[in-house]
């Protein structure tokens, strides 16, 4: 709920006296390891700090840094949750397969559990003079 | 600008981190990163807080950048710990 001095926008409430905005998120549809790295992108931009209910509404709360735009702050934290949260689906959606494919990678016939013995000398091919080549 | 979890007083600064989004591993990992700047004393209730004190005199406004720097590098122990 926006007071004084501040103003929301969906999820996004800023708050111009403080220089920050404060983003709600609703962890049934990002969970908080979607949360964390699209936090982490954010790093050098604005000074981050997570709070509120991981199973009601999480609040993240971002204080730019060196001028940038709180709206463009909101907007694009915004997109790198779904972008995050994208990812994270395709991940669990190809995982069998990835892990098959990893499998069957290392169970070809590249891979040789016991090493082969070193050829001894009188095994060793030799030339027509008799010389181990 | 300040954060909500961030007050300065006394030359110091207090940072009240949420236990459901902070583990203390990462704060003191942070804090071991920091103790060259700074010195640190914890308290663990409902809320995991951390009071700095900077080993030089700073400003009100030099302290809400150390906090606030501070609040992102624990950040990213957390990260890093939930991606391992």
């Amino acid at each position: 709920m926006a007071t004084k001095g501040q103003a929301s926008n969906g999820n996004v409430t800023f708050d111009e006296k403080n220089g920050s905005v404060i983003i709600s998120v609703n962890p049934a549809i990002y969970p908080l390891d979607v949360i964390y790295p699209a936090a982490y992108v954010f790093m050098d931009r604005a000074y981050i700090m997570i709070d509120g209910d991981p199973k009601d509404e999480i609040f993240v709360e971002m204080v730019s840094k060196e001028g940038c735009s709180l709206v463009e702050l909101a907007g694009d934290f915004n997109n790198e949750l779904l972008n995050y949260a994208v990812y994270k689906k395709q991940v669990e959606r190809n995982g069998p397969i990835r892990e098959a494919l990893i499998t069957r990678a290392l169970l070809s016939n590249g891979v040789q559990l016991v090493p082969e013995p070193l050829p001894q000398a009188a095994d060793a091919p030799k030339d027509a003079k008799g010389a181990v080549r | 600008m300040i954060m909500r979890g961030i007050a300065i007083a006394g030359g110091g600064a207090r940072i009240t981190f949420s236990p459901h989004f902070y583990r203390m591993p990462s704060i003191a990992q942070a804090a071991e990163d920091f103790s060259e700047a700074c010195s640190f004393d914890f308290t663990e209730g409902d809320d995991l807080v951390a009071s700095i004190r900077p080993k030089e005199r700073l400003t009100d406004e030099e302290l809400r950048v150390l906090a606030m720097e501070f609040c992102n590098y624990v950040l990213g122990h957390m990260r890093n710990h939930a991606v391992v």
